[in-house]
């Protein structure tokens, strides 16, 4: 009786510690995950524009800066995109885009900005926009 | 049954642990301001001096080759950096509005690890003169690893585009027109984005930044600045105390952290 009833606890103490450790490497997964330490499956230029922690609705290269307004044609004017005839890289952001560990400046508490798109020129430099009008764009 | 209930309670505390623990260890480990205390939640502190009093259209001054260290202990999620930068800016702006060079490092899954160059430009729509222009705003661009010497960090605006040099190496460019807001502003700063990151020196070895000047007039000559040598310097966001920022000489200021 005894050996039996040992047994049993052993089995149930085995267990609870192997669901223990799924719900625990879950967890941990998934908050590595949210962090952006293991994001996978976004370029180099949507990590550098922050991509990793945020959520990138799409990726796509455009012939031309003014290529842009084919994709937003709401958007406001953005003088370093007109004047840009080499090709660049375009990242858009869906949801809120958190630009802590990105912005600079004067600016105590970084803030979220909505409707962000980034922007990677052919030079690698780099224009973050925020506030970008979706009207009339597939980018809902 | 108590012992398979001592059992579950003490694997589900060693879970618990074990997530607070990766959230935040810099939190939690904090034991003084030298370690990570803002987890992923950076927030930007600055301090330094600013001139006003007419258009800028240059901003300079060197530091000598320093690598600034950043806060220990960090989390798993520890978004943290520090950062040395010469400014040009409105003065009714917000705070996408200003062009700026320097340098510094930060931890960050938008920044590669290590001593850069740094850039930064931005503006607003809702300020005055960009009204119709898209919101840009001045992320960290690494415009370089860093080479830890002495150099000249500066914005110029210099036939219709404005510069941003170390030395006499243009990091990066803009068109005039990309900057709409009126340029008034000509500051030095440190800025750290996490309270537990060092700015500047330390009390023993504070890090000067010297040779500060500025320029009134596209292309024109840069002034040296007529500061009245004091205690403290006059543009910050209330950062800890820790941070501080002296006035040496007319023309200089020093930047460094206590208990470092």
């Amino acid at each position: 009786m005894n050996t039996s009833r040992g047994g049993a606890l052993v089995t149930h103490g085995r267990f609870i510690v192997r669901v223990a450790a799924v719900l625990a490497a879950c967890l941990t997964a998934a908050s590595l995950l949210a962090s952006g330490v293991f994001a996978t499956g976004i370029s180099d230029e949507a990590r550098a524009c922050g991509g990793a922690r945020n959520t990138v609705q799409a990726e796509f290269d455009l012939a031309s800066g003014q290529d842009i307004w084919r994709e937003f044609p709401a958007m406001l004017q953005s003088p370093e995109l007109e004047s840009e005839s080499a090709p660049l890289h375009v990242v858009v952001f869906k949801g809120d885009v958190d630009l802590t560990g990105m912005v600079m400046g004067t600016t105590s508490q970084v803030p979220l900005v909505t409707n962000a798109v980034c922007v990677t020129l052919s030079s690698g430099q780099v224009f973050f926009y925020d506030g970008v009008s979706r009207a009339g764009s597939r980018f809902q | 049954m108590p012992n398979i209930r001592r059992a579950f309670l003490a694997m589900m505390s060693i879970i618990v642990a074990s997530i607070t623990a990766l959230t935040f260890t810099g939190t939690t480990l904090a034991l003084s301001y030298s370690s990570c205390v803002e987890g992923p939640l950076a927030v930007n502190h600055w301090r330094g001096e600013a001139v006003t009093g007419g258009p800028r259209h240059g901003t300079s001054g060197t530091v000598i080759g320093r690598t600034l260290l950043m806060c220990s202990n960090p989390g798993a999620f520890e978004v943290d950096g520090t950062f040395y930068f010469s400014n040009v800016e409105p003065t009714n702006g917000s705070f996408r509005d200003i062009i700026q060079v320097g340098f510094g490092q930060g931890r960050s899954p938008s920044l590669l690890p290590g001593m850069h160059f740094i850039t930064g430009f931005g503006r607003s729509n809702t300020t005055p003169g960009c009204a119709g222009l898209s919101n840009v705003d001045p992320i960290a661009h690494q415009a370089g690893s860093y080479d830890n010497t002495s150099h000249d960090y500066k914005v110029y605006h210099q036939n219709n585009v404005w510069n941003l040099l170390v030395g006499s190496t243009v990091k990066l460019s803009y068109p005039e027109a990309d900057l709409c807001w009126s340029p008034a502003r000509s500051s030095w700063f440190g800025e750290t984005w996490d309270s537990g990151d060092q700015m500047g020196g330390t009390p023993s070895s504070r890090m000067g930044v010297t040779s500060l000047n500025y320029a009134t007039a596209e292309n024109g000559g840069f002034v040296y600045t007529s500061l009245l040598p004091a205690g403290s310097c006059n543009y910050n966001n209330a950062p800890p105390n820790w941070y501080q920022c002296d006035i040496p000489s007319s023309r200089s200021i020093e930047l460094w952290t206590l208990d470092r």
